[in-house]
């Protein structure tokens, strides 16, 4: 099975750059190189726990992105693009600057309003998942991070197949797309997920005044923790209760079919854009399953060179409640205080329930400086109520707030 | 002043006159192109990179820009296009890097444009109409 997904992802990710080898015999038409940049500083008010790995000293490594992309025009129809992006800090267990590719697709054209690819490209999870890192394109420093990540940090690209249909209709441009393919990766460097299969399709209109966008995905969800070693010894009790067994694959997930929505608009008045964005998962509440749900507003007031922006979000994070229920139970059966180490056990599986079991408002201002046609210069100052499942799993104290101040500067070429 | 001075000198005023009052763009195309005439919304949806190929002939799209300086490139796309040219850099560095679209081919001016459009049968670029010839085929024209 193991030695199957190796060869399916290498079909996914390596057929683009064996087909762009074979291709080159045929000599690209037209081949450009681009890149972009992001150069930041940072801090919080916190020194207790990191945000986005910013902590109470300045750092300039948590925002800071280099990426270099190669795109080859082979003939009318066939086109390849790759994407190489070095980040300061990712939630993976990828190190620092380490380059990794985030886009390596081969496009076939199939008429003016139809496309397909095949390779890696970035999980079309919000309005702005294909732009995450490219900082020049939007307004913000980055896409608002407490709606965004805790769902990114999974599933943040996927190794398969789309189908794009993009025709004009008397409302406006009209983009259907359908994808299919999977995805892993590490989060925290401590939880390791695999959505395989991830299926979905993503629709979105353009009216010229505003885009409107719903996407939906279903992904088959296999995730294994540290807190899985926790589940191994409530298992030894198995035989004296049918709860400890229940306890024990509580801790971890199996292939467990997670749906998600996601609604977006982006609006233009005058001067003035507004991007407001809803989204959530729909779990299968059984064992260590976690349900999403976030949603933002943005406003920007556009001048020649300043552009002032404000958003307001909001995120929560929501485990399987039967972990309690069966936490509760198992106390009933063995009350605490008879087996000090079984009580050791509960309580760690206790307080890491409630360290993802979270909820935060987030105020950002900021502003964007166009100093340069290629260059924005950007400062804000964002402001977390009770805490942040940005370090998701971790006992941060969240009856304090966070604050985060960054200040970049990006750049595309 | 005799009155052939007098025509002349006129003449050249209306001629100044009409210039500034018809100081339109025309959408171009190669003379030998199959395309006949595309309509504001295509010619739209080409220069935002929504279409990539030409709908009836399929035959890969080679978008002109002017350069950014130059105010034939500001009117086509604040007031033709409706982008400010703030919004369209953000957008274009979103296709690029999404795998959307690669931005326009930069040609420095109207003839430049021309030449190329002249040369190259998939090419679309605009220009002043004033500089209009024969060499290459209007497919939209369009005055403020």
């Amino acid at each position: 099975m193991l030695a199957l997904k190796a060869i399916q992802r290498h079909v996914y990710g390596f057929i683009p750059l064996t087909l762009c080898l074979i291709c080159a015999d045929l000599q690209a038409q037209d081949m450009t190189v681009s890149g972009f940049a992001s150069l930041s500083a940072g801090r919080t008010n916190r020194s207790d726990e990191k945000l986005i790995d910013y902590g109470e000293n300045w750092s300039v490594r948590s925002d800071t992105v280099l990426g270099l992309q190669l795109n080859a025009q082979f003939n009318d129809r066939f086109s390849l693009m790759g994407q190489v992006v070095s980040r300061g800090f990712s939630y993976d267990d990828r190190d620092d600057f380490e380059p990794t590719v985030d886009w390596l697709t081969l496009s076939y054209q199939i008429d003016s309003t139809k496309q397909i690819r095949i390779g890696r490209v970035q999980n079309p999870l919000f309005l702005f998942s294909d732009t995450l890192e490219i900082g020049y394109s939007y307004v913000w420093v980055r896409p608002p991070i407490d709606v965004y990540m805790p769902i990114l940090g999974f599933l943040h690209s996927v190794d398969g197949v789309d189908f794009s249909y993009t025709p004009h209709t008397e409302l406006g441009d009209l983009a259907i797309s359908f994808f299919a393919g999977e995805t892993d990766g590490v989060y925290n460097n401590r939880i390791t997920t695999t959505a395989d299969p991830i299926v979905g399709f993503n629709i979105s209109l353009d009216t010229g005044d505003a885009i409107f966008r719903y996407g939906f995905q279903g992904f088959e969800l296999t995730q294994r923790s540290p807190f899985g070693e926790i589940g191994v010894a409530f298992s030894a009790l198995a035989s004296v209760d049918p709860v400890f067994q229940e306890l024990s694959t509580s801790q971890e997930l199996d292939d467990a079919w997670y749906q998600y929505h996601s609604l977006g608009a982006q609006a233009y008045y005058e001067d003035w854009t507004f991007i407001a964005e809803i989204n959530g998962s729909v779990s299968p509440e059984e064992d260590m399953s976690i349900r999403f749900f976030g949603t933002y507003f943005s406003a920007s007031l556009s001048g020649d060179v300043f552009t002032p922006y404000g958003v307001l979000g909001y995120s929560r994070l929501r485990p399987n409640t039967e972990l309690t229920d069966f936490l509760n139970q198992s106390e009933a059966i063995i009350p605490s205080g008879i087996m000090p180490t079984l009580d050791a056990l509960r309580n760690f599986a206790r307080s890491n329930y409630e360290a993802i079991s979270m909820s935060s408002y987030s105020t950002t201002l900021g502003v964007r400086v166009d100093i340069h046609p290629q260059w924005a210069l950007k400062a804000e100052i964002q402001y977390f109520s009770g805490g942040t499942h940005l370090v998701l799993g971790s006992q941060i104290d969240k009856n304090k707030d966070v604050i985060l101040a960054t200040i970049v500067v990006d750049t595309v070429f | 002043m005799d009155v052939l001075t007098v025509i002349k000198s006129m003449s050249i005023i209306l001629l100044l006159t009409a210039n500034i009052c018809f100081a339109d763009f025309v959408v171009i195309v190669n003379a030998n192109s199959d395309i006949e005439s595309l309509d504001a919304t295509a010619v739209r949806r080409i220069f935002l990179g929504k279409e990539k190929l030409y709908p009836n002939t399929n035959e890969k799209i080679k978008v002109l820009d002017q350069d950014r300086n130059r105010k034939i490139y500001q009117t086509f796309y604040k007031d033709f296009i409706g982008f400010r040219l703030k919004q369209l850099r953000r957008y274009r560095a979103a296709n690029l890097f999404s795998g959307k679209s690669l931005p326009p081919i930069i040609k420095p001016d109207d003839d430049a444009v021309k030449a190329f459009v002249q040369a190259e049968p998939a090419a679309i670029g605009y220009i002043n109409s004033n500089l209009l010839d024969d060499s290459v085929r209007v497919v939209h024209q369009w005055a403020p």
